[in-house]
This record gives C-alpha cells, sequence and structure tokens, in this order.
C-alpha cells in the first residue's frame, strides 16, 4: 500500500489492513461482490488530500450502506477520529477543526450521539481499543466467521451499525448492503436471497411486524438473526422463531454509553425456555459479554445487591432513592404500579429473582459524555476503581442461580419505541406549547407482542373533537418532534380520567388506549 | 379536503377502476392513519405514517386487491393518488 507510512499503527489498523487482505468484501444487489479494499484505498486518498491527519476529526455525512464503512474504515486506518451523525445534505465528509469541540482522548475512534427524544444530544467515544476489543468479543458470541455475510442494515448514527461493521471485520466477514433498508418480509427474504446474507440485526419492532405480516416461514439463508432494542415477549420471540425457521435468533441488550451491547441471550426452544416462573418477564437479555460487569440496584431491602460475579466491594452500598423507587405519591395511590416500570406481571415468587436498576460496568464503558465531567452531580456515570460504571435507568430482574437478566421497563417515563428512546414528559411539554391551557398526556399503546408501537397524546380540549382541528394540531406538535416520524396520535378523549387534584389517572388511561388502539 | 385530481393520461375504460383504487386507498389511508379526511394528494408520512405502518398498509393493499407492492413504492408514491398508479390496471395500461 503506497500509504502504509501515513497510517496509524495499532492494532486496529492491523485489523483493517488484515481484512482487507483476506479479499474483505461487501456486497450489493447491483455491484455482485467488491472488494472493501478499493474502497477503502479511494477514500484514504481523498481524505488526505483534504488534508486530513492523524487525530484528525472527521464528520460522516454519508447515509448508509458499504460507503460508510468504507469511510469510517479509511478515516480510522488514517488515525482520525469519526464524528457520526444523522446524515444531512452536503458532502460525505469534512474535517471539523480539533481546537472546535471538547478535548477528545488520544485513543478515540467514534464519537457517537446516545439515543434520547430531549433537547441536546449527548455524546460518547468509543476507542480504537474498544472497537477491535468489541468486535471480537461480539462476532465471538454469535459464532461469526469469515464466510459469514452480514446485513448493513442499521442506519448510521445509531450505534448498532458499530456491531454490525466491526463484528464482521474482526472476522473477515463479508457485508452485504441492502437497496431499501425496511422491507416487506418476502421482499426482505429475496434480499437475504440475492445477497447470501446469514446474518441480520434488526430492531425489535422490525422483526416483529416480519413476523406479524409474513404469510408463513421465510426461506432465506439467514443462520444468525439479532434482535435488540426493545423487551421480547415469548410470544414475539415464537412468532420470529416461526418466520425464519433453523435460524439462531439472539436478544441482544445494550447501550451505546457501554459500548453498544452489553447483554445477549440465545432464544433456544421456548417451550423449554419458558417452562418456569420466569414467563412473564419475556425472554432474557441474557448474560454479560465479556468485559462487561453488571450490578442490580435492588429495589427491596433498603441496600443494594451486588451481582458482579467477580467479587467487588461497592464503595456505595446506598441506592440513590431518587433511582429506586420512581414513585409520585401525588398522582399514584399505589407505589407498587407507578409509571411504566410494572407492565410486567409479577413473576412467580419462588424464582429468586432480584428486581433493580441495571447498572454496567467493565473494560467498555464510556469515560463520560463528551465535554461533560463524570463526576458532575446527577451524572450517570460514577467512576471507580478499576473503571467507569454506567447507572442505565433499565429496570431489569437477575436471577442469580441462572445468572440470567430480563430488561422490565425504565425508570423514567422514557419509552422505547422503534429503536428510538422518548421522554413521555417532552412529549407532553411539546403539546402544551402548541396547545396551551389544556391538559395532556402521552400514553404509550401496546401490540399483542407488548412493544410500544404508537404514543397517543391524550387531551380533552372539546376542540379536538373536530378531525380537522385535531389533525392540524398534530402537525403542530409534530413539528415540534426531534424525529417528524416518530408515531404519534393526538386522540381526544371527553371525560379525561382523574386521581384525586386534578391529576391525569395515566394507568387507567392507558388501558384504555390499549383497548381502543392497541390492535 | 383534498382535490382529487384527474389523470390526463388516463383510458376512459380506466376512469371507473382507477376512481375505485384511489377511493380504496384513501380508505386505507384513513384506516390506518385515524384521520377522517386525508386528501387524495395527501403524504402518506406528513401524516403520522412512518415505516412500520407503512408495511401495514402494503399488506393490506395485498389483502384488498391482491397486488403485491413494495414498500418503496409508498416511499415514492406516497399519496392515494400517485400509489393507486402503482396497482396493475394502471401500470400495464397501453402507453
Amino acid at each position: 500500500m503506497t500509504n502504509a507510512d501515513r497510517t496509524r499503527s495499532d492494532a486496529l489498523t492491523e485489523l483493517i489492513r488484515a481484512s482487507t487482505d483476506r479479499r474483505w468484501s461487501h456486497r450489493t444487489s447491483g455491484a455482485g461482490v467488491v472488494p472493501f479494499a478499493a474502497g477503502i484505498e479511494a477514500w484514504s486518498h481523498e481524505l488526505r488530500d483534504g488534508g486530513v491527519h492523524e487525530g484528525d476529526v472527521v464528520r460522516a455525512n454519508v447515509s448508509r450502506g458499504t460507503d460508510w464503512a468504507e469511510l469510517v474504515l479509511a478515516a480510522l486506518r488514517l488515525g482520525a477520529i469519526v464524528w457520526l451523525q444523522a446524515p444531512i445534505d452536503g458532502p460525505a465528509w469534512e474535517l471539523v477543526a480539533p481546537q472546535g469541540g471538547p478535548p477528545l482522548g488520544t485513543d478515540t475512534a467514534l464519537v457517537l450521539p446516545t439515543s434520547g427524544s430531549t433537547g441536546s444530544r449527548k455524546h460518547v467515544e468509543l476507542t480504537r481499543r474498544e472497537l477491535v476489543d468489541f468486535g471480537s468479543v461480539i462476532s465471538d458470541r454469535y459464532g461469526l466467521t469469515d464466510s459469514d455475510v452480514v446485513m448493513l442494515f442499521t442506519e448510521p448514527p445509531f450505534d448498532v451499525v458499530v456491531e454490525e461493521v466491526f463484528g464482521a471485520l474482526a472476522v473477515g466477514a463479508t457485508i452485504a448492503a441492502p437497496e431499501q433498508r425496511v422491507m416487506m418480509p418476502i421482499e426482505f427474504a429475496e434480499c437475504c436471497g440475492q445477497l447470501d446474507v446469514t446474518v441480520a440485526n434488526l430492531p425489535t419492532s422490525y422483526a416483529l411486524q416480519l413476523a406479524r405480516l409474513a404469510p408463513g416461514p421465510l426461506e432465506t439463508p439467514l443462520k444468525t438473526l439479532v434482535i435488540g432494542g426493545e423487551r421480547l415477549s415469548w410470544d414475539g420471540a415464537e412468532a420470529v422463531l416461526a418466520t425464519f425457521p433453523g435460524v439462531k435468533i439472539f436478544n441482544a441488550y445494550g447501550l451505546t454509553e457501554c459500548c453498544v451491547t452489553s447483554t445477549v441471550h440465545e432464544v433456544g426452544d421456548p417451550a423449554i425456555a419458558r417452562a418456569d416462573g420466569t414467563r412473564p418477564l419475556g425472554v432474557p437479555i441474557g448474560r454479560p459479554l465479556d468485559g462487561v460487569r453488571l450490578r442490580v440496584v435492588a429495589e427491596r431491602e433498603g441496600a443494594a445487591t451486588v451481582s458482579d460475579m467477580v467479587t467487588d466491594t461497592d464503595p456505595d452500598p446506598d441506592p440513590d432513592p431518587d433511582l429506586v423507587t420512581d414513585t409520585d405519591p401525588d398522582t399514584d395511590p399505589d407505589p407498587d404500579t407507578d409509571t411504566d416500570t410494572d407492565l410486567v406481571t409479577d413473576p412467580d415468587p419462588d424464582t429468586d429473582l432480584v428486581i433493580g436498576e441495571l447498572v454496567v460496568g467493565g473494560r467498555r464503558v464510556a469515560d463520560g459524555y463528551l465535554g461533560a465531567p463524570r463526576s458532575r452531580p446527577g451524572s450517570p456515570f460514577a467512576p471507580e476503581v478499576g473503571g467507569t460504571w454506567f447507572s442505565t435507568g433499565d429496570r431489569v430482574a437477575w436471577q442469580p442461580s441462572t445468572d440470567l437478566y430480563w430488561f422490565l421497563g425504565r425508570y423514567d417515563n422514557q419509552v422505547k419505541i422503534q429503536g428510538q428512546r422518548v421522554e413521555l414528559e417532552y412529549l407532553e411539554q411539546q403539546c402544551a406549547i402548541v396547545d396551551p391551557g389544556w391538559r395532556w398526556a402521552a400514553i404509550p399503546v401496546r401490540s399483542s407482542f407488548e412493544e410500544v408501537t404508537q404514543i397517543r397524546l391524550v387531551s380533552d380540549n372539546p376542540a379536538l373533537g373536530d378531525s380537522k382541528e385535531r389533525a392540524r394540531v398534530e402537525r403542530a406538535i409534530r413539528a415540534r418532534l426531534p424525529s417528524p416520524r416518530l408515531p404519534v396520535k393526538v386522540t381526544y378523549v371527553h371525560d379525561m380520567p382523574q386521581l384525586q387534584g386534578d391529576k391525569i389517572n395515566r394507568r387507567l388511561l392507558e388501558t384504555r388506549m390499549n383497548e381502543d388502539g392497541g390492535r | 379536503m383534498g382535490e382529487d385530481r384527474t389523470n390526463d393520461e388516463l383510458m376512459p375504460s380506466d376512469v371507473a377502476s382507477k376512481h375505485d383504487e384511489k377511493e380504496l386507498l384513501r380508505a386505507l389511508f384513513s384506516e390506518l392513519l385515524e384521520i377522517d379526511d386525508v386528501g387524495m394528494n395527501d403524504d402518506f408520512f406528513d401524516l403520522g405514517g412512518e415505516s412500520l405502518m407503512a408495511m401495514r398498509l402494503v399488506a393490506r393493499i395485498e389483502e384488498r386487491t391482491g397486488t403485491r407492492l413494495s414498500l418503496r413504492d409508498v416511499f415514492d408514491w406516497p399519496s392515494p393518488a400517485e400509489l393507486a398508479s402503482r396497482l396493475p390496471a394502471n401500470v400495464e395500461r397501453p402507453a
């Protein structure tokens, strides 16, 4: 390679070189199999001609597909840092003045926005070492080999793209980019067939929609299907298994702050897997990946239950009371039925479960949000001897006898919908801005597979009884949302269910909305 | 109310079925999006549709008409009038 002297020399560069030397390739339906090396080389030239040097920050603006992977790998090979953003119109990449932003670490490879719906986005850094480490751990967990073809489904900057690309890179698997991202079940199967896709990583909501709409079992070359992003019920898992017979299905859980994926569970045979008291919890999210440590800050008994399998001395065994009980005594007469955290039926008491907030540690947790000191009060990052721990705000169950974890929901009023995290209060605030003077409640509606499919924005403003006015208000609200494509629906009710003190009875409203609109 | 624009290219014999198809699509938009007055030229995605709902739309179109559209058709032809033009009676008409 002519530019060997201009590449950074470390494990990541070596891995990129080794994979390209192995004729690492990608597939598109138009162009067939294309070796990656040429594309990476072309981007490298363009980046160097554009003045990119080691340590520079490059904003990647390529929307998706193999171009994205080539650009990112070319920049990383030069030792540059890639800043991922939602694609905008403009050049494929641009150099960002290094002094223009918060200082980045010397080993930083990627800067990723974290998933969130409110105001300003937070970013975390992923290091070069983490990319190599994570790629190796995740490809090992899924059993990827160099004969696999991994579908590049995820749209950057959504973090699962890191799993797709660096998991494939670790073993030299081929990457295949479909022309179209979301497809109907038959189209999806045909696309997998055309590109010989053996591994796909899909958001839970999309996998369930494929299962719901598929005319029957889909014939594909798929061997491995990873789904994640939302809670997976057993009914949902069975539907996915029936749609993709013989395919190994993994349920994955993770956060951008902890390098994409922290736990993985192979779904297996539902008839065996659920034949115990944990069925109401749904499919487990599994056990921690290599390099991941987990704690559960238990809700009951007052003290932290340290579920970390490695001997761990927690310097602060008192859980933060704000985190462990998210009950608002004003709005909720029964502290056991607060917010969204108890959508799961209580499990069998014989199942020795510890329920509480999941805290993630280990060698791949970020040091903090970019530009925000992690020691700041209220930061979810807690630096400790031996590494940083991240409080996820996710409510989980842990079964010590099996070391399995289940994702149960959130402690705040955040819901996940189509892979996006959405704060219900934030939606309500936006509604109140558009339609001041009236009460609004953002209510999640769930499908028969229990995933959130829509958010109802409910008000008792009589003007909304008129469908044109309702459409007008809905448009105005949608214009204020972080994503205009969020499935929200303005709904008028003439009798807003109430608790004492004029507070809205969200639980009753949620029950009603799910009866009305959950189909 | 959306205006039902007539399509100049229509063959006279197609008018009735074409009209029915547009009306069917308008009804399906209305049903899925829960909006009473969908216009013939309203964009599915501007009305609050998103990709998973577009999948349901394509599935229902197949149920009612027997025609299997691609999801891409909804992205490329997002109004009832435009999408009706993708249904075979119209696609296959002589040039």
